[in-house]
């Protein structure tokens, strides 16, 4: 699997100001393989929950639906879901399209949701089912860590395959999240 | 990890050691704000006499009574002892025998989708009839349970339940009868197997409802506000008086622990736990011989356990977090569920299996992190804690979450108990 290591703790580093950058870096016991980039690469705009502080007020958050795209060479797949709550289980709908917009012919759809900088994904097997032409369903995700996911959809129409994904900061656990 | 380097190189300017009266962040403020307070009891939607007092009382006694135990010594209570914060002290539980895991606290489980040290429980209720049966624990069977409710508690028990079935017809419900795995030959196996299916149905729902009645009891152990609450709501109010709830060494503690100790990435949330299962890399013990995979196992067990949410025992049909739950994630292996950080000071020794005596050493573990897991791989977020972090000012924080045992009704039977019952016969 391909992976990119994106700066997760973004919070950590707002209170690690002051450490030296170099004793900040001990080596873990199973190093990441790979360097990468010093910011998230996001394929698609960060949802409202991006930054630890706009998730402050939960309540303000809670109401409006995250929209994530990913764009390929091939085809285009939109996640909507409300924010979850860290460690609870949700729901997500899932557009997934050609370039044009229109439906694919007999497409296959698998989703997962990963951590890269932890090398994990879900703890959770979601159920996707297909509800419309271009439109799918599915439950039983859960983010269990806050900091950063990425969403991924394997697509496959006529022989063509396509791995989109989208990136997406879990905000911490709140208080109501229990 | 070389990222992270990179970004704190980047967005971090300020001198080698922060300023203890810095301003704090948004984002402190949001994590402060999202480890208090203690937030009210869920519901159990799998056990309807969750909060029926009845139960609570009858729970309450059977959680002491030493009759439920094969040599008449061990009760629930033998190893979740009260005045302990309902642990025992020890490093492995000792039941009728020694346990392989830590006996953790009672106080805060409330809010847990999965119990034990490795999850394979998915209710309080369910998770008290492991124990019963366990030969190092209780060492009891599920018959001999039956016959004690029978004889000593039938009113209360009739009164929530339902009639018992007829235990007095000792050819259909013999004095000891349990199911015991991978020993076909055990008399109490025998036993079992030589009952009707609809007999031992019965006697599995008087098993379940021995649970339902615990959890009801053990439902009132929740934690209560430490005076890491105080401070937190008065600071977050801004109120000036929030310094005086705790030592300027805790507050710092306290923003390490949310800050460059990350202590938060695992232990969040108002129980101080993200209620998840994660491999530390522990060390291994001297003499030591072969590995605990926990979770990745206890992911199997909780979704063909017999008593799981769902099944013909459970008073719910609403189960997604078994549904959906993976047994085959990756990093299950060798891992072991975050425990709640309340009241910790005072639940030592630490680790499922009691590892390390002192806080002290399970921060001088984080410190150095040795050695390689030994099974699957240690949790990848897991880095070296700061060495600029204060040890003291940590430990002064994680000691004001520790709040008032439960009340003290809770702590000791609620009438007297009945004497063991005479042993029929013992299990070999």
């Amino acid at each position: 699997m391909k992976r990119t290591y994106l700066a997760v703790w973004a919070i950590a580093s707002a209170t690690a100001c002051g450490k030296d950058a170099a004793k900040a870096e001990p080596a873990p016991a199973v190093a990441p393989p790979v360097a990468a980039p010093v910011a998230p690469a996001p394929v698609a705009p960060l949802p409202v929950a991006a930054s630890p502080a706009a998730a402050l007020p939960a309540a303000a958050t809670a109401s409006q639906a995250v929209e994530l795209t990913a764009t390929g060479e091939h085809y285009a797949v939109k996640w909507q879901f409300a924010p979850p709550k860290v460690g609870e289980l949700f729901a997500v709908d899932l557009t997934l399209t050609d370039l044009a917009g229109k439906p694919l012919a007999s497409p296959t759809l698998k989703i997962d949701a990963t951590m890269p900088a932890h090398g994990h994904g879900m703890m959770t097997d979601p159920e996707l089912k297909q509800t419309g032409p271009t439109r799918w369903h599915a439950e039983g995700l859960k983010l269990h860590m806050h900091g950063a996911w990425q969403f991924e959809a394997r697509v496959e129409s006529a022989g063509v395959k396509e791995r989109l994904t989208a990136a997406y900061e879990q905000a911490p656990a709140a208080t109501d999240g229990l | 990890m070389a990222v992270v380097t990179g970004f704190f190189a980047v967005a971090c300017s300020s001198p080698a050691q922060p300023d203890p009266n810095r301003p704090w962040t948004a984002a402190e403020r949001a994590l402060l704000g999202s480890l208090t307070p203690i937030p009210s009891l869920p519901p159990s939607p799998g056990n309807r006499v969750a909060d029926d007092p009845v139960a609570v009382n009858l729970g309450q006694v059977l959680f002491f009574d030493t009759g439920l135990s094969a040599n008449g010594k061990v009760a629930c209570a033998t190893c979740h002892q009260p005045e302990k914060w309902f642990t025992d002290g020890q490093p492995l539980a000792q039941g009728v025998g020694q346990a392989g895991r830590n006996a953790p606290t009672l106080i805060g489980t409330q809010w847990l989708p999965y119990l034990f040290h490795d999850g394979r429980k998915d209710s309080l209720w369910a998770q008290a009839l492991g124990p019963m049966e366990a030969d190092v624990e209780h060492g009891f069977d599920r018959l001999a349970l039956a016959h004690r409710i029978a004889k000593h508690y039938r009113q209360p028990y009739e009164q929530l339940f339902g009639p018992l079935p007829p235990l007095d017809d000792l050819t259909r419900f013999p004095p000891h009868a349990r199911p015991v795995p991978f020993q076909s030959n055990h008399p109490h196996h025998v036993a079992w197997l030589a009952m009707t299916d609809a007999d031992r149905m019965a006697v599995n729902a008087v098993l379940a409802n021995f649970g339902k009645a615990i959890e009801a009891y053990e439902r009132k152990l929740v934690p209560r506000e430490a005076p890491f609450d105080r401070y937190a709501r008065k600071f977050l109010a801004g109120d000036p008086t929030a310094a005086k709830e705790i030592s300027p060494a805790a507050q710092r503690g306290l923003r390490d622990f949310i800050g460059r100790a990350q202590c938060v990435n695992c232990h969040n949330g108002p129980l101080f736990t993200d209620r998840g299962f994660h491999n530390l890399g522990l060390p291994r013990l001297p003499g030591q011989t072969g590995v605990d995979v926990g979770r990745s196992l206890g992911a199997q067990s909780v979704k063909a356990d017999d008593f799981r949410c769902g099944s013909v025992f459970s008073d719910t049909q609403r189960c997604e977090e078994l549904r959906f739950l993976n047994p085959r994630f990756e990093d299950f292996l060798g891992a072991f569920k975050t425990p709640t950080l309340r009241n910790v000071a005072r639940t030592a020794p630490y680790m499922h299996n009691g590892q390390f005596a002192t806080l002290n050493d399970v921060l001088a573990f984080y410190r150095t992190l040795p050695a390689a897991a030994q099974v699957g791989h240690r949790e990848l977020v897991l880095t070296l804690l700061d060495p600029a972090v204060s040890q003291t000012d940590l430990l002064a924080f994680l000691e004001t979450l520790t709040g008032p045992l439960p009340d003290g009704q809770w702590l000791h039977p609620p009438q007297p108990i009945p004497p063991p019952d005479a042993m029929t016969e013992t299990a070999p």
